[in-house]
């Protein structure tokens, strides 16, 4: 594919330089950079975290820790990696991508996205300070339940008003997504044309936008009931601790879609690039997403089986989290549709979306255990919920982060990286990974709990080969910010179109992407519009 | 960016989804506050 017309004379590619160029941003890439370097950063500090959690689960007793700050460890860790790593790369691979896959010239709101994400480094500063507060970090869990999370003590306020910040934060960026979307396109691309990556965003900000204010109603409430005298979620005044778990699961199980969504888009985006076959089913691929997230709307309390729902409603809850097996069924079995037949090539990107396809469906699968009511009553609370949803998030949404990262990097530096580290990358990942989550699911059936420091003589071998597994999945990860910097700095060149049978706009721009792509709308061939 | 008639679309949609997610979070805390 020849890159445009109109993108060959951008010697002209002027831009702020300095800090400047950084802290006022209105780019729409610069803003991608600056969240992809932030959720790195991120991913490395809730790595810590995780670290120090396995190093204390390495032999049965206490090690390393005391009780308290293991518990602040397995909270914040959750809240680092989810609403720090996970969401903002996400956000970050939209802000870069969505543009360029539309033929828009920047986000629809430049300054807001230069605010959306400066808020997220202050969000952190007021959650990780706790940790060095008289008192500790908040440690009750990352799902913050009245009573226990309210026994928390000068890091309550700091805790709420970090979610409120990081939900003020994802709102913003994903009423910016919508809005470009919406308005933004270039003529020629209708939704139904627009590659899945942008179809999945575009639904998860729709979620983001639904969920997060429930969750900043929820913790809205405790802060009142803490500091105000309200009673929401105190039974002594009239109101209900198990509310809290209504409106919390109201938001988080939308939440895991919005990990997960994206991550479905990416993986939507490089199978057909590497099997060298257009999506199979692609309209099928839109509305299944959509359904997906309808669906989590009406599921919320399958986290919630053993606080004592009345039958039926328990009943309903295992149906309705049954029916989203199937349209994601549908995604996995079109995502290996694409590569029935095709001229597959094993590239680093394609490797981990195949990895991703694997994997998720396991994590899928134990949700699927996790969902059936009187087998939640076994599970619930065990570290098989650990395992369950480390591979949903780590060997899937992580995952399939890693392949956007291979995917599109050299887009964004305009060099190759090295494919024999990438692979090696890759190879060590599957393999630390899965030694690291597949013992926590027998450890679950043994009856092991979650968020404890120590346990019982019988689980320790498992947790010693689950120990093993964390340690080598963190150093490897020094291995892909290695492989990130070496390409940054230089290597091959990269051409326009980074991998032949790569479809769409942003392999129409060279490589790197100049600092102004699309600044008058690309006339979009039958070839750009492929899937 | 230029107060054109595509900034202004942007602007108007930007607005009425925030009107739509402060009123969820506004619903949800009055819902149960009364």
């Amino acid at each position: 594919m020849s890159t445009l017309a109109h993108d060959t004379h951008h010697d002209h590619d002027h831009k702020p330089t300095g800090l400047k160029r950084w802290f006022f941003s209105t780019n729409h890439k610069d803003i991608g950079t600056l969240y992809l370097i932030f959720a790195l950063a991120m991913f490395f500090v809730g790595g810590s975290m995780a670290m120090i959690i396995r190093a204390e689960l390495f032999q049965p007793g206490l090690q390393f820790v005391n009780p308290q700050f293991y518990n602040s460890m397995v909270t914040v860790h959750a809240l680092v990696m989810i609403f720090g790593a996970v969401m903002p790369a996400g956000v970050g691979l939209a802000n870069w991508m969505i543009p360029l896959m539309i033929g828009a010239p920047d986000m629809a709101l430049p300054r807001m996205n230069n605010m959306s994400f400066w808020i997220l480094p202050f969000a952190f500063a007021l959650l990780l300070s706790t940790l060095f507060m008289e008192g500790g970090g908040p440690a009750g869990g990352w799902t913050m339940y009245p009573p226990l999370v309210l026994q928390t003590g000068n890091a309550f306020p700091f805790l709420i008003f970090a979610v409120h910040f990081l939900g003020i934060s994802s709102i913003m960026g994903a009423i910016n997504i919508i809005a470009t979307v919406f308005n933004m396109r270039a003529p020629g691309m209708t939704l139904m044309k627009m590659p899945l990556f942008v179809w999945t965003w575009v639904i998860t900000s729709f979620l983001l936008i639904a969920s997060l204010p429930v969750l900043a109603g929820g913790v809205t409430m405790l802060l009142t009931d803490k500091y105000f005298g309200t009673s929401f979620f105190d039974a002594a005044g009239g109101g209900d601790p198990v509310l809290f778990q209504h409106i919390f699961w109201f938001f988080g199980h939308p939440e895991v879609y919005i990990l997960a969504l994206p991550a479905f888009g990416i993986v939507s985006q490089i199978i057909p690039a590497f099997a060298r076959k257009p999506l199979f089913g692609y309209s099928s691929m839109v509305y299944a997403t959509a359904s997906i997230a309808i669906l989590s709307f009406f599921v919320w309390a399958h986290h919630m089986f053993t606080v004592g729902l009345p039958i039926k409603g328990e009943l309903f809850f295992m149906y309705a989290t049954m029916l989203i097996a199937v349209p994601t069924g549908v995604k996995v079995f079109n995502w290996i549709a694409t590569m029935w037949k095709g001229s597959m090539t094993f590239e680093t990107p394609m490797l981990f979306s195949i990895a991703f396809v694997i994997l998720f469906t396991i994590g899928g699968f134990s949700g699927l255990m996790l969902g059936i009511t009187p087998v939640d009553f076994q599970y619930h609370d065990t570290y098989f919920v650990v395992a369950h949803f480390h591979y949903v998030l780590l060997t899937g949404a992580v995952f399939a982060l890693m392949a956007a990262v291979y995917y599109w990097l050299p887009k964004w530096t305009g060099y190759m990286y090295d494919e024999r580290l990438g692979k090696i990358h890759f190879w060590l990942s599957l393999i630390s990974s899965n030694v690291l989550f597949f013992p926590q699911h027998f450890l679950g059936l043994a009856g092991m709990p979650r968020r404890i420091p120590d346990y019982n003589i019988q689980f320790a071998d498992f947790n010693m080969i689950s120990s093993i597994g964390g340690f080598a999945y963190g150093i490897t990860q020094l291995l892909f910010v290695y492989i990130v910097i070496k390409c940054a700095l230089g290597g091959k060149k990269a051409k326009a179109l980074v991998w032949e049978g790569a479809k769409g706009l942003e392999w129409s721009v060279p490589s790197p992407a100049p600092f102004h792509t699309f600044e008058t709308p690309p006339k979009l061939t039958k070839a750009m519009l492929e899937h | 960016m230029e107060n054109t008639e595509a900034s202004k679309k942007n602007k108007k949609l930007a607005v009425i989804l925030g009107i739509v997610a402060i009123s969820f979070y506004l619903g949800f805390v009055l819902m149960h506050s009364f």
